[in-house]
């Protein structure tokens, strides 16, 4: 007997075959198998194809229960830059796959440790949107910190 | 045309993440580096800063830091709006912040204060606050002198006491007799039944504050007595305690991976065991540890006691956190 197999589409329509019982390891896919049987495609809007490939590498390993948390943290370390982990912890949240979510956000506070502000705002592509007012009132609440 | 998924990383600004992944992330910070990075990135992560969840977990240390530090503790409560249930405080000297979280924060579960230079909870500080932590599930002390009223407030109090540490180096920071200790243990047995770990490292109690144990805590399933030369597990007593209690850990065995065994006073160490410390002062850190077996012997010996703390210096130089 074969084992039954899922496809997962990503949002630029790449195509992933996984079997049934490796992918209900994401809460919501275990969700979609039991309300109607997922026999068609599922899509995941927001997750990209080089992401998903990753997600299913994850979601094949075969790990000793005993050795799997170090291969979760092995897994991000490989993915160091961080557009990958966010990448990767965005689609575990969409796939609630907790442990790998988890996994890359921690990876990622790791990296931003070390961060000045400035370096923050350049690794996230983010805009400062702070008035200068809005910055001196930090400043002020804050004072013995500078 | 949508380009490809790579480009669009480079260009992607990653303030559209969801906020649980941007929460997730920042909820791993320090509280340093919440404050003084975290928030000042954008408006958007200044609002998921202020959300209760980022401060649930708060690790305070009060080592080289100004008073105004305090400041930041207590605003770090503040943020946690009742919700923090996980505090350690290193370094502690300061019983108003330990009121100050007793007074918002009933859900606290866990609660782990450290000192190097010994701390003590007799005093009606720590008796009101032990009042105002009714879910306490873990209570950790490290270097701390209690009472037996203190034992007792916490069995009225703190109906879901699981986890008991009271742990200290060899060398006490407090006058204890062996009596003293006594005390504490048979106040733990008379008043903390729902215990199921319990550490007393480097307690003098002796096989009478055991045996109280055994008696009124009968759901423990650990028990650590490193560190306790006062007991002997060889007669009756040792025998219950390893047949009631799943793990326990005996008297001579080593402090690997044990946090907070602070020695203050090195001057204060005899001739004989500084020259113990000295003649394994070329053995690698490596090998230090694979001299269990060896330290098992030196614990047959009358000078037990010097040569526990020969083996306490050791450990701690290897773990450097001697100075």
């Amino acid at each position: 007997m074969s084992k039954k197999t899922l496809t997962l589409m990503s949002k630029d329509k790449q195509l992933f075959n996984i079997e049934e019982h490796l992918a209900v390891q994401s809460v919501t896919i275990r969700n979609m198998v039991k309300e109607d049987g997922a026999s068609s495609v599922i899509p995941l809007p927001r997750v990209d194809s080089e992401t998903l490939a990753l997600v299913i590498e994850y979601l094949n390993r075969q790990q000793a229960p005993e050795e799997d948390e170090d291969y979760v943290k092995k897994f991000v370390d490989e993915r160091g830059e961080i557009p990958t982990l966010l990448e990767l912890a965005q689609a575990a949240l969409d796939l609630d796959i907790k442990k790998l979510m988890d996994a890359a956000c921690m990876k990622v506070a790791d990296l931003i440790k070390d961060f000045t502000l400035e370096e923050v705002r350049e690794a996230l592509r983010i805009e400062n949107d702070r008035t200068p007012e809005e910055e001196k009132a930090i400043r002020d609440e804050f004072q013995w910190a500078f | 045309m949508p380009c490809t998924s790579k480009s669009n990383r480079g260009t992607r600004n990653w303030l559209d993440l969801p906020s649980d992944v941007t929460a997730n992330i920042l909820s791993r910070l320090g509280l340093f580096d919440i404050l003084e990075i975290a928030q000042k990135v954008c408006n958007a992560w200044c609002e998921i800063c202020k959300d209760p969840v980022l401060w649930r977990v708060i690790h305070v240390d009060y080592k080289n830091l100004s008073l105004k530090a305090e400041t930041f503790y207590k605003q770090a409560v503040d943020n946690s709006q009742g919700q923090l249930i996980d505090i350690t405080i290193e370094n502690y000297s300061d019983d108003e912040f330990l009121q100050y979280v007793a007074a918002r924060s009933r859900q606290l579960r866990h609660l782990r204060v450290a000192s190097c230079y010994g701390f003590s909870c007799m005093g009606g500080t720590w008796i009101e606050a032990l009042k105002k932590f009714p879910v306490l599930a873990e209570l950790s002390l490290y270097s701390a002198e209690v009472s037996k009223e203190f034992i007792e407030t916490a069995g009225h109090y703190c109906p879901m006491l699981k986890t008991l540490k009271l742990n200290h180096g060899p060398c006490p920071f407090f006058e204890e007799s062996v009596e003293d200790c006594d005390n504490i243990a048979i106040a733990i047995g008379e008043n903390l039944h729902k215990l199921e770990h319990l550490e007393l490292i480097g307690s003098c109690m002796s096989n009478i504050g055991l045996g109280a144990i055994l008696d009124g805590c009968d759901r423990l399933k650990s028990l650590d007595l490193r560190g306790c030369v006062n007991i002997d597990l060889k007669g009756a007593v040792g025998k219950r305690c390893l047949e009631q209690i799943k793990c326990v850990k005996l008297p001579n065995e080593s402090l690997e991976g044990c946090p907070y065994i602070y020695i203050i006073d090195r001057d204060a160490y005899s001739e004989d065991s500084d020259d113990h410390y000295f003649d394994h002062d070329d053995a690698d850190d490596e090998d230090f540890f694979d001299h269990d077996a060896e330290y098992d012997n030196f614990m047959e010996h009358d000078d037990e006691y010097d040569e526990f703390d020969g083996y306490f210096r050791e450990l701690l130089t290897s773990m450097d956190m001697f100075e």
